[in-house]
C-alpha cells in the first residue's frame, strides 16, 4: 500500500462543511482491491435493507448497481494481468441536481484505487442523508479506518480559493457538468501530471420503429412506456442521457406516434410539475419557438407533455433543448439519417424495435462523432463503469509496465 | 393606436362589463399588432398556438412569461425609435429583463402613473423624502427598476431629498434638515418596501426621531420576500410606520418593470386595485384558461404596451383576486392581494440549461 500525506493549509477551512471526517490522507491501492470491494458491497447491502431508502428508486438502483454480483462482474472484467494502481487523490465536483451522482462518482474513485475528496451540492437531499448515515456506521469499523481517512465529503458555497486549493494538489479532477461549471473549474490549475475528467452537457436521442410499436401487446406497450418514463421524466428529462429527440422510423401515417403519446399521457398522472417549473418550461418553449426557423409546430398536449415538430433534421436541433417533457420529434426516412447528427455532443442513443448492431454498423461505417452509448430504451440513466467514452477504472488508475 | 380619450375617463370608473369589452378589443388589436411587427412574437404565436386563435374570451389569449424578456430582446418598433430601455434589477445569477419603450409608450406610461398617483395624493407637488441613495438614479446608464420608480414618482414631489447615503446607511443630516423644514407640512415619503423598513424605520432612535404630520403620505413597493422573512406583514408594517414617524396614510403598490404601464395601488381597505389602464387575471398553470377570481399565478394586461409585446404577461407572483367592482373603497375594477413570488423551480438533471 502506498501512502503520502497532504498537509491541509487553507485558511478558509471554516467555510467548508466536512460531512464526515475532516482529516484527509491520500492512500492508493490496486484497482478493485478486495477490502475496498468488501466495503462497497457492505454499503450496497446496507442501503438495500434500509427501509427509508426504498422511497428513493435512484438510491435503490445505485445500491443494486454496486451489489456483490455486479461488482464482481466488473472486477473480473477489469482485473487483468497488469498491476494497476490508483493515481492518488481524486477531487470530485458532483452535479447538484442528480441526487445520487456523488455516490457513483465516489465508487468510480474507490474501485480505481484512489482517495477521494467529494464536493457535494448544498441542496438538501434525503438520498445523501441516508447514504451518510450508513457510511458513518461503516467508517466506525476497524477494517475501514484507512478508507475513513482517505475519503472526505465536503460542502461549500461557490468559492474560488477552495476550488483552487483542492485543484492544486489532486491527481485527477472529475467535473460533472454543465458546461458553465466545467469552464469555471477549469480556471483552477492542476498539477502538471494531473488530469481532468469532464462530463459536459450532452445531447441524447431515441430511435423508435413505428411498425414494431404497433405490433405490441398491451402489456408490452405498457412496459415500453414505463421504460421511456424512467429514461426521461424520472430526471425531469434534464439528464444528459435523457432523450431530447425522438426519431421515428416506419411511421409515416403517425399511427405509432399517436398510440405512444396517448399511452404516455395516461401514464403521466404520477408525474408532478410545480407552478414554477411549468412556467420555466413554457418560457423555454417560447424561447425555442421565437428563435428557431426549423419548428413547424409545438403541440402542447398538457402541462406535462409538449411535442416539438421540426421540419428538417440537422445539427441546429442541438439548441432545442427541453425539460420536464418537451420532446422534439421527426419522421426519419431510414436509420442512416442519424449520421446527420454526427457530433461530439451526441451521447446516448436509446432504441426500440431496431437491432443494436445495425446502429453500431452505421456509427462505424459512417465514422460518426459522438454516440458514446447505444442502449435499449429504459437504460438511458443506467450508470456504468464506462461513461461518456471513458473506461473509468482505467482512466483513474495507472499501469505499471 | 390607443384611443387618447381613455385618458379623459375616470380611472377607477369602469365596471366589469365595460372594461371587459374594451380589453377584448384592445388585446385582439395588440396581439395582431405585435405579430405583425415582432418576428419572434409571431413565431411564438404560429408554433405554440392554434392557427385559429380563439379571440372570443379574454382568458385564453396568448401571453408572454416575464422571464422571456431576460432571454430575448423583444420589440415591435424599429431600433432607432427606442426612446428608453428599462432593465429589471436582475440578481447576480440572473439576467435582467430588458424592455424597450418608444416615445408614445413612455409618455402614456407617465400619464397613467400621474393619473393614478394624483388620485391618491392630490395634484399639488409635495415635499418628498426618497428612502434611497441619490446614486441609485445617477450611476446607472440604463434605468434599474428602483431608479426608474424613483424618477417616475419624483414627478409628484418637490424639494426631493434622499434619505440614504450611497452605502444605504441613513443620512441623518439630510433627513433632519428636511424634517426641520417640513415637520408641519404634508409630505410624501417614497421608497422600496424593504429599504423603508430596514434602512430607515429600523435606524430611527429617540435621538433621531421624526414625527411628520398625519396627513402625510407613504408610498412603497418592490416586494415582500425579505419582509416576510422577518415576519413583517402589511398590517404590522403600517402600524410600525404610524408608531415611528406618525403617518397614517400608507399605500403599497404593485407593478413590474416588464409591464411598466400597469401600476396597482393599495386602497384604504388594504387591497391593490386595477385601474382602467390595466387588468389582472390569475391562472393555475400555463395551460388552463385564466380566471377572474380566486388565487393563482398573476397575469397582467395592458393596452399601453405597443412598443414591445408586453400587453399580456404572465408573472411569477402568486395573488388572489378578492372581488370585482365592489370594494368598500368605492373603486370599480378588480381588487386583489399579492402573496409573493413563486418558489424557484427545482428541476432535476445534470444540465444547467437555464
Amino acid at each position: 500500500m502506498l501512502k503520502y500525506e497532504v498537509v491541509v493549509t487553507l485558511d478558509k477551512q471554516n467555510k467548508i462543511n466536512f460531512l464526515l471526517n475532516k482529516e484527509y490522507q491520500c492512500i492508493t491501492n490496486e484497482i478493485f482491491n478486495k477490502k475496498i470491494c468488501n466495503f462497497i458491497i457492505e454499503l450496497s447491502k446496507n442501503i438495500l435493507k434500509t427501509k427509508e431508502a426504498r422511497l428513493y428508486p435512484d438510491l435503490m438502483s445505485f445500491a443494486y448497481w454496486c451489489r456483490s454480483s455486479n461488482l464482481n462482474k466488473y472486477r473480473t472484467k477489469y482485473k487483468d494481468n497488469n498491476l494497476r494502481i490508483g493515481i492518488g487523490t481524486i477531487f470530485h465536483i458532483t452535479a447538484s441536481n442528480v441526487p445520487t451522482n456523488f455516490a457513483y462518482s465516489f465508487i468510480f474513485g474507490l474501485v480505481s484505487g484512489n482517495s477521494n475528496i467529494i464536493r457535494m451540492s448544498n441542496n438538501e437531499n434525503e438520498q445523501a442523508n441516508i447514504f451518510f448515515r450508513i457510511i458513518k456506521n461503516l467508517f466506525q469499523k476497524k477494517e475501514y479506518q484507512e478508507l475513513k481517512k482517505s475519503n472526505i465529503f465536503i460542502q461549500y458555497d461557490h468559492d474560488k480559493d477552495i476550488n483552487k486549493y483542492y485543484s492544486s494538489f489532486c491527481d485527477a479532477r472529475i467535473i460533472w457538468g454543465g458546461d458553465d461549471t466545467i469552464n469555471e473549474i477549469r480556471n483552477f490549475k492542476l498539477k502538471e501530471k494531473a488530469r481532468d475528467i469532464t462530463f459536459p452537457d450532452r445531447y441524447s436521442l431515441s430511435v423508435f420503429d413505428g411498425r414494431s410499436i404497433l405490433k405490441l401487446e398491451e402489456n408490452e406497450l405498457n412496459n415500453l412506456i414505463n421504460n421511456f418514463y424512467n429514461d426521461t421524466y424520472f430526471m425531469d428529462q434534464n439528464a444528459c442521457s435523457s432523450p431530447q429527440l425522438i426519431l421515428w422510423l416506419n411511421d409515416n401515417k403517425d399511427d405509432a406516434k399517436h398510440l405512444f403519446w396517448d399511452k404516455l399521457k395516461m401514464f403521466l398522472c404520477k408525474y408532478d410539475i410545480d407552478e414554477a417549473s411549468d412556467i420555466e418550461k413554457y418560457t423555454n418553449l417560447c424561447k425555442i419557438a421565437a428563435v428557431s426557423n426549423n419548428i413547424s409546430k409545438v403541440k402542447i398536449e398538457n402541462k406535462k407533455l409538449s411535442i416539438i415538430k421540426i421540419s428538417k433534421l440537422n445539427q441546429n436541433i442541438f439548441d432545442i433543448r427541453g425539460f420536464c417533457g418537451s420532446f422534439v420529434e421527426y419522421n426519419a426516412k431510414k436509420l442512416q439519417d442519424i449520421s446527420l447528427l454526427s457530433s461530439n455532443i451526441v451521447q446516448t442513443l436509446t432504441y426500440f424495435g431496431i437491432e443494436r448492431n445495425d446502429i453500431l454498423n452505421i456509427i462505424n461505417k459512417h465514422k460518426l462523432k459522438g454516440f458514446d452509448r447505444v442502449v435499449p430504451i429504459g437504460k438511458a440513466l443506467e450508470m456504468d463503469m464506462v461513461w461518456d467514452g471513458y473506461e473509468l477504472p482505467y482512466t483513474l488508475s495507472r499501469i505499471i509496465n | 393606436m390607443l384611443d387618447n380619450n381613455i385618458f379623459e375617463e375616470p380611472i377607477y370608473g369602469w365596471d366589469f362589463k365595460k372594461k371587459n369589452k374594451f380589453y377584448l378589443n384592445e388585446m385582439k388589436k395588440l396581439t395582431f399588432h405585435h405579430a405583425k411587427n415582432c418576428q419572434q412574437y409571431k413565431n411564438i404565436l404560429q408554433t405554440l398556438h392554434d392557427k385559429s386563435l380563439n379571440f372570443k374570451t379574454l382568458n385564453n389569449f396568448p401571453f408572454i412569461p416575464v422571464k422571456l424578456f431576460k432571454y430575448l430582446n423583444l420589440m415591435s418598433i424599429e431600433k432607432k425609435n427606442v426612446f428608453k430601455t428599462m432593465r429589471s434589477s436582475g440578481t447576480t445569477t440572473n439576467l435582467p429583463s430588458v424592455i424597450f419603450l418608444d416615445k408614445i409608450n413612455a409618455t402614456n406610461q407617465t400619464k397613467v402613473l400621474t393619473k393614478i398617483v394624483t388620485s391618491f395624493i392630490g395634484s399639488t407637488r409635495l415635499p418628498m423624502l426618497v428612502i434611497d441613495a441619490k446614486s441609485t438614479i445617477t450611476t446607472r446608464k440604463n434605468f434599474s427598476a428602483r431608479g426608474a420608480a424613483i424618477i417616475g414618482f419624483s414627478l409628484f414631489g418637490k424639494d426631493i431629498t434622499y434619505a440614504l447615503n450611497d452605502d444605504l446607511s441613513i443620512n441623518h443630516k439630510a433627513v433632519t434638515d428636511f424634517y426641520q423644514k417640513y415637520k408641519n407640512s404634508k409630505i410624501l415619503i417614497f421608497g422600496f418596501t424593504y429599504l423603508l423598513y430596514k434602512n430607515f424605520l429600523k435606524q430611527l432612535s429617540p435621538k433621531f426621531k421624526y414625527t411628520f404630520t398625519k396627513e402625510s403620505i407613504v408610498i412603497h413597493g418592490g416586494g415582500w420576500k425579505k419582509m416576510y422573512e422577518e415576519s413583517i406583514t402589511n398590517l404590522k408594517f403600517k402600524s410600525l410606520i404610524k408608531k415611528n414617524i406618525g403617518i397614517n396614510n400608507v399605500h403599497n403598490y404593485y407593478g413590474l418593470i416588464e409591464q411598466t404601464g400597469s401600476i396597482f395601488f393599495e386602497c384604504e381597505h388594504g387591497f391593490l386595485h386595477s385601474s382602467i389602464y390595466s387588468d389582472i387575471m390569475v391562472r393555475s398553470n400555463t395551460i388552463e384558461a385564466a380566471k377572474n377570481s380566486g388565487k393563482g399565478i398573476v397575469q397582467l394586461l395592458s393596452p399601453l404596451a405597443t412598443s414591445y409585446p408586453g400587453h399580456n404577461i404572465l408573472t411569477e407572483d402568486l395573488g388572489t383576486i378578492v372581488g370585482i367592482d365592489d370594494c368598500k373603497c368605492g373603486r370599480k375594477g378588480k381588487y386583489f392581494t399579492i402573496e409573493g413570488r413563486l418558489k424557484n423551480a427545482e428541476i432535476r438533471g445534470c444540465s444547467d440549461t437555464r
